[in-house]
């Protein structure tokens, strides 16, 4: 990869063409930008220009979007309809599994907090061992270090479960409550 | 005291502790975003599915932060002891 790119991050060209490929295949695809972590360099994936590589990427993608869907002669506002005030993909799921998606999206991350914070025991009680193999054994003198290493590990842990916790609260008010709402007045129509 | 066995047996623990830690790490990140590639697939709402896509790049950054943390820094310090313990029983 052009060392450049990973430089200053910009990837609206490979934005532009995933775009384009993506809503030119012959049946229409909703937009999908998860594929900036397969164009994009590890490098900018992990911190490095980051924001721009997303966004430039994000900005091409929408206009090779836009222009492979008028490349298909607008095939894919025809077969759209509005439910709500949001756009939905002819002929794809309904919203009741959508709902289930998001409900099951959100179980998940329930089950990943759960995990998180056995991990960070886990490892603090297999550190904890070495105290018992004595004072002159030569673990003991590693116990110091490996415990300033599992507060620092405690510490990213509590951050990411904070994170989950903001999104699984966002999930709920913006996803999984306007989902039943659109079916409540769906079932009324 | 315990045998230079017993504490070369402890070392492989904490590495195999951290790889695990790390590959279940990996494994939620990619049911995140599996999750979140099943609802694009599906036509969910535009607006929603980008809000997700970008609470997704919030996640996943942390979550490389981690693994660099695991992977990078405590494994290679614990596998650096675990030779010197190797190195002590020779």
């Amino acid at each position: 990869m052009d060392i450049k790119k990973v430089w200053t991050g910009d990837y609206t060209s490979e934005g532009y063409n995933d775009g384009l490929n993506r809503s030119n295949q012959k049946s229409s695809k909703p937009k999908n930008k998860l594929t900036f972590f397969t164009a994009a360099h590890p490098m900018n994936i992990a911190g490095w220009q980051f924001s721009n590589a997303f966004k430039s990427y994000a900005t091409g993608y929408d206009t090779g979007y836009d222009d492979g869907l008028r490349k298909k002669h607008d095939i894919f506002q025809s077969q759209s309809s509005s439910i709500g005030g949001s756009s939905m993909s002819g002929g794809q799921l309904n919203l009741e599994t959508q709902l289930m998606f998001v409900q099951e999206f959100n179980r998940n991350l329930d089950i990943l907090k759960d995990y998180l914070s056995n991990t960070s025991e886990t490892y603090k009680n297999k550190i904890n061992e070495a105290n018992s193999f004595g004072a002159n054994s030569m673990a003991i003198q590693y116990v110091d270090v490996l415990q300033n290493k599992h507060n620092e590990f405690d510490s990213k842990i509590n951050e990411l479960m904070s994170l989950i916790e903001s999104q699984q609260s966002r999930v709920r008010s913006d996803h999984e409550d306007k989902l039943t709402r659109l079916i409540e007045i769906s079932r009324q129509e | 005291m315990a045998s230079l066995q017993e504490q070369y047996e402890w070392s492989v623990d904490v590495i195999n502790t951290l790889n695990t830690i790390g590959s279940e790490v990996n494994y939620s990140a990619n049911r995140y975003g599996s999750l979140i590639e099943s609802l694009a697939e599906g036509g969910y709402p535009k607006e929603m599915l980008d809000q997700l896509i970008l609470m997704n790049v919030d996640f996943q950054r942390e979550v490389d932060q981690l693994k660099i943390m695991i992977m990078d820094d405590h494994a290679e310090y614990m596998n650096n002891q675990r030779q010197a313990i190797a190195d002590a029983m020779d």
